[in-house]
Formats: structure tokens, sequence, C-alpha cells
């Protein structure tokens, strides 16, 4: 369902720890780090949410996590199991109401919330052909 | 070959009714399936989920099946067919795609005949009234092209809800099929099965 205020947004996003964090705390991270993007977007004008979903994927592990409801509900298959020092992980942000500009600052934003204690974080726009890398810190 | 298209607006449970069922439908018929998965940006979510579950998936990222991808979605159905020659092949578009669209564009394709094509729509109860209110003609004109309805996350809502979207949806969809169910709770996912594999 393609409206004229439709807009989505795919990205990379390469985080990275001083150290080690713990699983459970990059799990909740992670679900911080959903409901936030489905918060933000909310506030800053989305007026439906169709569907935020992620992926972090490393070798065994798999975690997909979803959000759909405006209350921000994060439905999640799979958990993180062991500490790590980096996280990969692919972000869909489709909704209506906001455009992509507004959505690419709102992943932004959210990203270095969410991550808390990251040393790097760089977000990549899976949509365009000439990979344009944004490099936050 | 068949072909089912399960259809519904985003984050309506397509990927989850199809992590949830495919098992079931091999095991009841013995058919071979195949998938065709479509979503949005140039590295597919849900065919990867569906990969790291155990299925075969044959992924047509960026862009919508419905419009853009036409030609390569005739090309990846066309390929599936003369190489794997499954009995049947499950499409998933993305949650923005037009099924009306998906067929027409079937009417195009040029390999061996095809079997039946079917539809199914899945509509999201938990969220139904908040989509009757924002996006109700699309919905509607997604709804007209289902053999079968399914209302999706029983399991998260009351009798009176589902009352109320089977009275909107009959009364666009008339005597056709309508199925409440659940991928959490497995709610009558074996009637959505046989109705699938025609038991």
């Amino acid at each position: 369902m393609i409206t004229e205020d439709f807009a989505a947004y795919a990205a990379r996003l390469r985080i990275g720890f001083p150290s080690d964090v713990p699983a459970d705390q990059l799990q909740a991270m992670l679900e911080s780090f959903m409901s936030g993007l489905a918060m933000d977007c909310l506030e800053a004008g989305t007026r439906l949410i169709g569907h935020i979903k992620c992926l972090v994927e490393d070798g065994n592990e798999i975690i997909a996590c979803s959000v759909t409801d405006h209350d921000a509900r994060v439905r999640c298959r799979g958990r993180f199991e062991t500490p790590r020092a980096k996280v990969d992980l692919i972000v869909n942000v489709l909704q209506y109401g906001l455009v992509k500009k507004d959505l690419v600052r709102i992943v932004a934003a959210c990203g270095k919330r969410s991550f808390t204690a990251q040393i790097s974080m760089s977000i990549e726009d899976l949509e365009i052909e000439e990979k344009e890398l944004i490099q936050l810190s | 070959m068949d072909m089912i298209i399960i259809a519904g607006f985003l984050g309506s449970g397509k990927t989850t009714l199809i992590l949830n069922t495919v098992g079931q439908i091999t095991e009841r018929t013995g058919k071979k399936v195949a998938m065709i998965v479509n979503d949005f940006g140039n590295i597919g979510i849900d065919g990867k989920v569906m990969e790291k579950y155990g299925l075969k998936v044959q992924e047509l990222p960026r862009g919508c099946i419905c419009c853009t991808l036409g030609p390569n979605f005739l090309d990846t159905v066309r390929t599936i067919h003369d190489k794997f020659d499954p009995d049947l092949v499950i499409v998933e578009p993305s949650g923005i795609a037009d099924p009306d669209s998906i067929l027409a564009t079937m009417e195009h394709y040029q390999g061996r005949p095809l079997g039946k094509i079917s539809t199914v729509i899945l509509l999201d109860a938990v969220r139904f009234p908040l989509l009757v209110q924002a996006m109700r003609i699309p919905m509607t004109k997604q709804l007209h092209s289902a053999d079968l309805v399914l209302l999706t996350k029983t399991d998260e809502v009351d009798e009176g809800r589902l009352k109320d979207m089977e009275t909107f949806v009959r009364s666009i969809i008339g005597e056709r099929p309508i199925v409440p169910v659940s991928s959490t709770s497995g709610h009558n996912l074996d009637v959505f099965v046989g109705i699938i594999v025609g038991a």
C-alpha cells in the first residue's frame, strides 16, 4: 500500500564498543533502539507505523526484532547469547507521514542514544547503489 | 506448479505465518515447496530469517514485485519452475504490494503453464481499528483480491474485535473464507493449511 506520504529507510549500522558487552545488556540496547525508533517517529509526525524491523546476524546467532504497534512494543525472535564488542545490524523503517530525510536522522540519533558506551557507529544506506557511509564518532 | 501469494499490510504477520506453516504443508502433502520473498532494501530481512529457520528462499530485494520488480519476478518464477520444479511456490510480497498487480504481472508469464494461483490476505487484528481509519481504501482494494482472508494475532484481541473484523471483511469479500489465526499460539494454523492444500 503505497500512498503519497509513504517513506522507508533501510540501513546497516555497525556499532563498536570498547570491550565485550554482556548479552543481556546488548539485548536491552537493541530493544531500546527499536522502541525508540517507533516513539521518535511518532513524536516527529508519523501517522502510521507500517513496520520497523531489524536483523542482527553473526555466525549461528540471529536476532530479528519488530515493532508494528503505536505503543512501540518490541517483539523479538532470538536473543543475544554471547557477549560482543561489536554489533552489525540491518534496520528497515517503513512508515507513513515522515520523509526519508527524517528517518535517516531518527535512526542515527536513536542509534547513538540506545547503544550506550559505544566507541564507533557507522551507518550505511542500503537503498542506494553507491554506498554512502555516515561515520559517527 | 501452484502458486500461493501471501500478502497483507506491513507487519501483518506474513513471515511468521509462513515460518510456522511451511513444515505442516510439506508434512501433510509431501509437496515440494519453494519460496519467493520480496522485501524492502537491498538486504532482505524476511528472507534471511526464513533461511535461518531452514527454508530455501529466493529473494527479490530492493523494490516491489507489484511494480518495479515485475520482470524480475517473472524471471524468478520461471527459473524456480524450470530448475527446481516444485509442486508449490509461496510468494511473500512486501507489505506495500498490491496483490492485484502481482496477478496482473503473472498474466505475462511465459514459462511452462502454471496450476492454480491463490491469494491469501492477512489482516492484523491488533491494528485493525487504526488500519481501517488510516488505510481504508487500499486495504479494501487488497481484500478484494483475496481467495482467503486470515485475521492474524487473534491471541492478542477479544472476540468482539474479531466479530467487527469479520463483518467488515465479509462486506468486501462475500462468502469467501475468513479464518482467525494466531502464529504465536498456533490457533487455526491447521485450518489454514487444510484450506490451502485442499484437504
